[in-house]
């Protein structure tokens, strides 16, 4: 069963927080009330927690319904007041009135249960006292609720201090409580000693509520309403603590004839019914006994009928009476009241109700015709009388008929145009007029304005007496008299109370008119020390200026910010609540209306932890943003846009966010690509950012996005962009042209960038460089301004050349530019043109149309481009069309044609190597090289239109005409230099077609010398090819045949079967021109056998044994070579 | 939350259940009453009135009239109402006798009112809880039942529309009266 409840509660409480309609809500919290403190109370403390929460519901409906239940649940448990006493002043402080109210409401009973419970438990800890603390607090904010500006609030201030008067007073016999409020506190509860509730202060301090009660129900600009509900209070208290009997009815008495100004006709009215119904009602009370000529007389002011007033008049006098006189009966029946407050009913503390009942009673027990008697000049003022009563004491004698006519006429001047509405209600016929009791009753009237005009004996008596006693402190003071305009005073410890008591019977026995010296005397020895003030307590209206003061400037601003700090600070408590967000909102709207005080601090916050609190930032920067617009107009109707706070902020943000050492969040860049408005000073940071050599491929990137995402920018953003391709640092500048080439590629971008480039190419042509070079933050310059350096120039052309070869039509403006610009500029075009010229390739139709059109001035651009076009790869056929064409017929430098020569076919390689071998030795050298494809890398190894034996064999072909021989030779010897590629197998092909020429090459025997010396081994074919030479009559050439002896010499002894195979002539000249060869070959001859000495023809040996040198001129007038014969075998 | 209204005439026949009637349509939290010993409806002369407990239902006394002459209280409109009564509730609540909460109590006759506070006055006091009772005089025939239903409807509907009564119940009672020309009395009490 219990399970079930438990979790129909839990349903319940989840749906009242789930489901939107308060008024289903309500339902459903009133259900669980219902089923905790009806059926099953022990799951009170389960759900207490729970149903608390809702005190802070949106929903003023459902925070009643908590009230409510607080209160039941106080009922049935008071110990739970010690849990819910923060609820309830939350609640009491809530915004709304009607909360507000109910609280109070419910503050009656709480009030009342905590006493209650406080005077009956032992157990007083911390908790207790706490809740004691704040209690009082409730109780002097909700006594202070009666200045309310609303009606509603006052009224329940007024019953919450009938309540307060009600349990801070003590009960009496003749209390009338109504059964239900049987049970309810009063003083008689509790104990003397209790640890936090001292009788006496609380019951002085219900005398204070009274007296403020009093005063209210007569204050002058009272509503109907509040008039209505304070009378029934007062006359609540009357009938619970007759003590107050005859203040009530005198403040009753007070009031019928000043009604507040402010009411109007029908509200009279009304209140002249609750009058009467509440002085009926008192009129039914024992208590009231003495004051019932008093009450008659107002009744009948009222209209009550005769019957009426017979109708309530109580019967318990004469039942008392009855009952003394069976009790008493031995005793003197003449005094029997007196007698029983003596021995048994009352106790000690209600000596005083005796004595007020004593002092009217001669006038009460015996009609209203002794009334005048009662306060007879005589007796000095009982201790109860007020100004009131001793003023109309003194009228009384005065009111002559004569005094009365002068009043009248007097009056009359003073009377006004209208009749007041009250007038009009109160007025009845005066019945008995000129009778001592209406005279009295006159006396009265006149008294109650009188003093309250602050005029009159009585007023004048209880002033002075009021400044003769000085007031004493109340700790020490506090069972003594307390002057109060009450009349009514409680007095344990006074001495004379004890002759008071004894004096009563005899008072009593000598009552009416016989009124005899013993009271008097008995009353004149209280009568000085207690007559109460008549000082009227000015109730002063309340003004918050009074009340408060200001706070110190300093004190606010630590107040402030420490609650600030406290929002902060709540970070984990506010994620596991769930209202994140409502913090971060209030953060950020502090902050943005705040002083720098809290910007600081926010900052500091959020840079502890900024990975974790980039959002905070983000937050801020958009509430200044929305600030700045002027969106919250309710701040600021008239307010300007101002972004210098936004500015701020993000300048401050962005700032910190690049010092920040790791930048691997890119938070700099989200809150630059996220910020509502990029102002100029968030751009210089940006700037500042991409200079910086670490950053700048962040800062870059950042460019970028900002480009892609904000349009109405993006000309600014890419203008910073394209500045940057031409910074000093390389790092900068190739980040900037990365991002430049990846937009180059976006036709939007296209225009601009290639523009911007094209600018800064041409600034090229001017005679220094431009300012652009050094904008702004640049001034650190290393490079000079005046003067184009290697270092100026490179700056300008990176950009362009990197946009190249995506757009190869640009190299055309490049080639018109070169033309324009000096010659170190060239240069440095030239050198750094390698990289975007290879990127574009020898396939490029726009190389292909520059090499076509070559500009004037622009052919050594033109040779570079073909240069780096050819460097790794053969040269595409198209390629060699334009060159060879632009060779032919515009530039006829052979230079031109170097890189292309491998793609030239053979015959026009061999016509123009006598021009390329006349070049540079470096560019011979290249030229062979690229011939023999010495550059080429492995695998772009290509076949050269010529075969290295076929260049050899070229080079021998040259004729001495067309280039020096000298020339030739080194060329030949740059080739035989290259012997990995002239191997002696390449060299015995070239020497083997060479010897078929006819005639000879020059320079054939040179070539076989310097095959020789390389290759030593080839002697034997040497030997060969001397022998075909013999053959051939090589002595009719003159080059040739030196080297044949040369040849001869240095093959030794090889050569010497071959020298003697020599016509005598020749052998002769061989001897003649290297006389160590005769040596040599005789001793040659006598090695040989005789056999084969016999097969050598005799001239020969001759010859050789013959030293003589005749022959000589002949043969060398046949060894003159004759050119004609050579050129013409070619 | 509705507020919670009360009307009560004598016998809980004509001007509270015309009021009755007339605010639940307008869709007002309301409840009637009588305030008198039994309930009286009239009879064949004025000396001779029909008299019934408040606890006979509204059927009993239409078919107790009917059956006693239909034409009489069929022209005088007694049936009439009775069947409209009858169709509210089952029978007259006497006001005494309930302990139902209210946060307004319309009275048509200032005796009524006296009968009202007096009886709130002697009860228990539990809650505090502050209750408002006005009085405007209806004379009772069913005309001036009806005028005095709309009027006691128009006045509810400009108590519901605040939002702090208490605050504001002075102010529309005060132009109220200026308006119609009747006096209001009115008085608070607490339960």
């Amino acid at each position: 069963m219990s399970e079930n409840i438990q979790e129909t509660i839990v349903e319940l409480i989840n749906q009242a927080q789930l489901y939107g309609k308060d008024s289903v809500r309500v339902q459903h919290l009133r259900h669980v009330q219902e089923l905790i403190l009806r059926k099953d109370p022990s799951l009170l403390d389960n759900f207490l927690e729970e149903v608390l929460c809702f005190q802070t519901d949106k929903s003023p409906e459902v925070r009643k319904t908590i009230i409510s239940f607080i209160e039941e649940a106080c009922q049935h448990d008071p110990e739970v007041i010690v849990k819910v006493i923060d609820s309830l002043r939350l609640l009491l402080y809530d915004d709304n009135v009607l909360v507000q109210k109910r609280l109070t409401v419910s503050m009656i009973t709480i009030y009342r249960l905590t006493l209650k419970w406080l005077s009956k438990s032992r157990l007083v800890d911390e908790n207790v006292r706490s809740m004691w603390e704040s209690m009082v607090n409730m109780k002097i904010h909700i006594i202070a609720m009666l200045d309310s500006d609303n009606d509603g609030l006052r009224t329940v201030a007024i019953k919450f201090i009938e309540m307060l008067a009600l349990v801070l007073s003590r009960r009496t016999s003749d209390s009338i409580v109504p059964t239900f409020n049987e049970q309810d506190f009063s003083l008689n509860l509790l104990q003397d000693d209790h640890r936090i509730l001292r009788r006496n202060k609380l019951e002085q301090e219900g005398k204070d509520v009274m007296e403020k009660l009093l005063e209210f129900t007569l204050s002058q600009h009272l509503s109907s309403v509040n008039l209505i509900a304070a009378m029934g209070a007062i006359a609540n208290i009357a009938r619970q603590r007759p003590d107050y009997m005859s203040r009530v009815v005198q403040t009753f008495e007070a009031l019928q004839v000043n009604l507040p100004p402010t009411l109007v006709d029908s509200q009279v009215s009304s209140v002249r019914k609750i009058i009467k119904l509440k002085l009926l009602s008192l009129l039914k009370h024992p208590a009231s006994f003495d004051f019932q000529p008093q009450i008659t007389t107002l009744l009948t002011d009222l209209g009550a009928t005769q019957a009426e007033v017979l109708k309530h008049l109580p019967k318990a006098p004469a039942e008392s009476k009855r009952k003394i006189t069976l009790s008493n009966s031995e005793i003197n029946t003449k005094k029997p009241k007196m007698t029983i407050d003596d021995t048994s009913i009352f106790d000690k503390d209600d000596s005083n109700s005796s004595i007020s009942g004593k002092g009217i009673s001669t006038s009460g027990t015996h009609g209203s015709t002794m009334s005048s008697t009662s306060t007879s000049p005589s007796s000095p003022y009982p201790q109860h009388q007020t100004a009131i009563d001793i003023t109309a004491a003194d009228l009384v004698g005065k009111l002559s008929i004569g005094n009365v006519v002068d009043l009248v006429l007097v009056s009359m001047f003073l009377l006004p145009e209208k009749m007041p509405a009250s007038f009009q209600a109160t007025y009845t016929p005066i019945a008995a007029a000129g009778t001592p009791a209406q005279i009295e009753h006159l006396a009265r009237l006149l008294g109650a304005q009188l003093t309250a005009a602050g005029y009159g004996k009585g007023y004048e008596l209880m002033k002075s007496q009021q400044q003769a006693k000085p007031k004493i402190d109340d700790d020490i003071d506090e069972g003594k008299p307390i002057a109060s305009i009450t009349g009514i005073e409680r007095d344990d410890f006074f001495p004379s109370s004890s002759a008071d008591v004894e004096g009563k019977p005899m008072l009593t026995s000598t009552s009416g008119n016989e009124l005899s010296d013993m009271p008097s005397t008995s009353a004149g020895i209280t009568t000085m020390s207690t007559i109460p003030s008549v000082q009227q307590k000015k109730m002063k209206p309340f003004k918050l200026a009074d009340a408060i003061k200001p706070i110190e400037y300093d004190e606010m601003q630590r107040m402030s910010i420490d609650s600030f700090y406290r929002i902060l600070h709540a970070e984990d408590v506010c994620e596991t609540a769930g209202v994140g967000h409502v913090r971060k909102k209030t953060m950020t709207s502090l902050v943005c209306l705040s002083e720098r005080s809290f910007r600081d601090i926010y900052e500091d916050y959020i840079f502890a932890d900024v990975r974790k609190r980039h959002d905070l930032a983000f937050a801020w920067l958009y509430q200044e943003f929305v600030y700045a617009n002027g969106y919250l107009s309710i701040l600021d109707p008239n307010k300007r846009k101002d972004f210098t706070k936004y500015d701020d902020t993000l300048c401050r943000l962005l700032e910190y966010l690049q010092e920040k050492p790791d930048q691997r969040d890119g938070l700099f860049s989200r809150l630059l690509t996220n910020a509502p408005l990029i102002t100029d000073k968030a751009l210089l940071v940006l700037k500042r950012y991409c200079q910086d050599e670490a950053r700048s491929y962040l800062g870059m990137n950042t460019l970028r996005d900002l480009i892609f995402r904000r349009i109405n920018m993006r000309e600014k953003f890419l203008d910073i962009l394209l500045d940057f391709t031409h910074n000093e640092n390389l790092p900068v500048r190739n980040n900037a042209i990365r991002i430049a080439k990846s937009l180059h590629e976006k036709e939007e971008f296209k225009q601009s960038i290639e523009r911007h480039a094209l600018k800064f190419l041409k600034h090229l042509t001017a005679g220094q460089p431009p300012e652009a070079l050094f904008a702004d933050d640049k001034k650190v310059s290393t490079i000079p301004s005046d003067v184009w350096t290697e270092d100026s120039i490179r700056l300008c052309l990176p950009l362009y050349l990197s946009l190249m070869p995506s757009n190869h039509y640009l190299i055309q403006p490049l080639a018109t530019i070169y033309t324009a610009v000096n010659g170190d500029i060239k240069r440095v075009i030239l050198r750094v043109l390698e990289n975007p010229v290879r990127d574009m390739g020898m396939g490029s139709a726009e190389i292909l149309k520059l090499v076509e059109n070559c500009p004037k001035g622009a052919e050594t651009l033109i040779t570079r481009i073909i240069h780096i076009l050819t460097e790794k790869a053969p040269p595409s056929r198209e390629l060699v069309e334009k060159v060879r064409d632009l060779y032919h017929k515009r530039v006829s430098d052979v230079r031109f044609l170097i890189p292309v020569l491998t793609g030239l076919d053979k015959r026009e390689i061999i016509s123009v190597l006598p021009k390329l071998i006349k070049l540079s030795p470096p560019v011979v050298k290249e030229v062979f090289n690229r011939l023999l494809g010495l550059n080429a890398s492995p695998e772009t190894s290509h076949a050269s239109p010529i075969l290295s034996s076929e260049l050899l064999i070229a080079l021998h072909q040259i004729p001495s005409e067309e280039c020096e021989l000298k020339t030739t030779m080194n060329a030949t010897t740059l080739c035989l230099n290259e012997r990995s590629i002239y191997t002696h197998d390449v060299l015995a092909v070239v020497i083997q077609q060479l010897v078929d020429i006819n005639p000879i090459p020059v320079l054939f025997m040179r070539t076989v010398l310097q095959a020789l010396s390389f290759y030593p081994k080839m002697v034997g074919f040497v030997m060969n090819i001397l022998q075909r030479l013999i053959t051939k009559q090589t002595w009719k050439q003159a080059r040739v045949w030196e080297g044949f002896i040369k040849c001869c010499q240095k093959t030794r002894p090889h050569s010497f079967p071959l020298l003697l195979q020599l016509p005598p002539p020749q052998l002769k000249h061989v001897f003649q021109t290297a006389p160590e060869l005769r040596e040599g070959l005789m001793r040659h001859l006598h090695s040989m056998s005789i056999g084969q000495r016999s097969l050598i023809p005799s001239s020969i040996l001759t010859v050789i044994e013959d030293n003589s040198e005749n022959v000589a001129p002949e043969i060398r007038i046949q060894t003159v070579p004759i050119p004609s014969i050579t050129s013409h075998d070619q | 939350m509705p507020l919670r209204f009360a009307v009560v005439c004598s016998s809980n026949q004509n001007r509270s259940m015309e009021a009755h009637n007339f605010m639940s349509k307008r869709g007002l939290l309301v409840r009637s009453y009588g305030s008198g010993q039994q309930v009286k409806l009239p009879g064949p002369s004025l000396e001779k009135p029909n008299v019934y407990t408040f606890d006979t239902p509204y059927e009993f006394m239409y078919k107790d009239l009917y059956n006693k002459d239909a034409s009489l209280y069929t022209q005088n409109g007694v049936l009439h109402m009775l069947d409209r009564n009858r169709r509210i509730k089952e029978k007259p609540e006497r006001f005494q006798d309930s302990r139902e909460r209210f946060d307004v109590i319309f009275t048509v006759e200032e005796r009524i009112f006296d009968q009202v506070m007096e009886d709130l006055e002697n009860r228990d006091k539990r809650t505090n809880e502050i209750v408002h009772v006005i009085n405007i005089d209806v004379i009772d025939n069913p005309e001036d039942a009806t005028l005095g239903a709309f009027m006691l409807c128009e006045l509810g509907q400009k108590m519901e529309a605040t939002n702090d009564l208490d605050n504001a119940i002075d102010e529309i009672l005060t132009e109220f009266e200026l308006k119609t020309k009747r006096t209001v009395l009115h008085a608070v009490s607490f339960y």
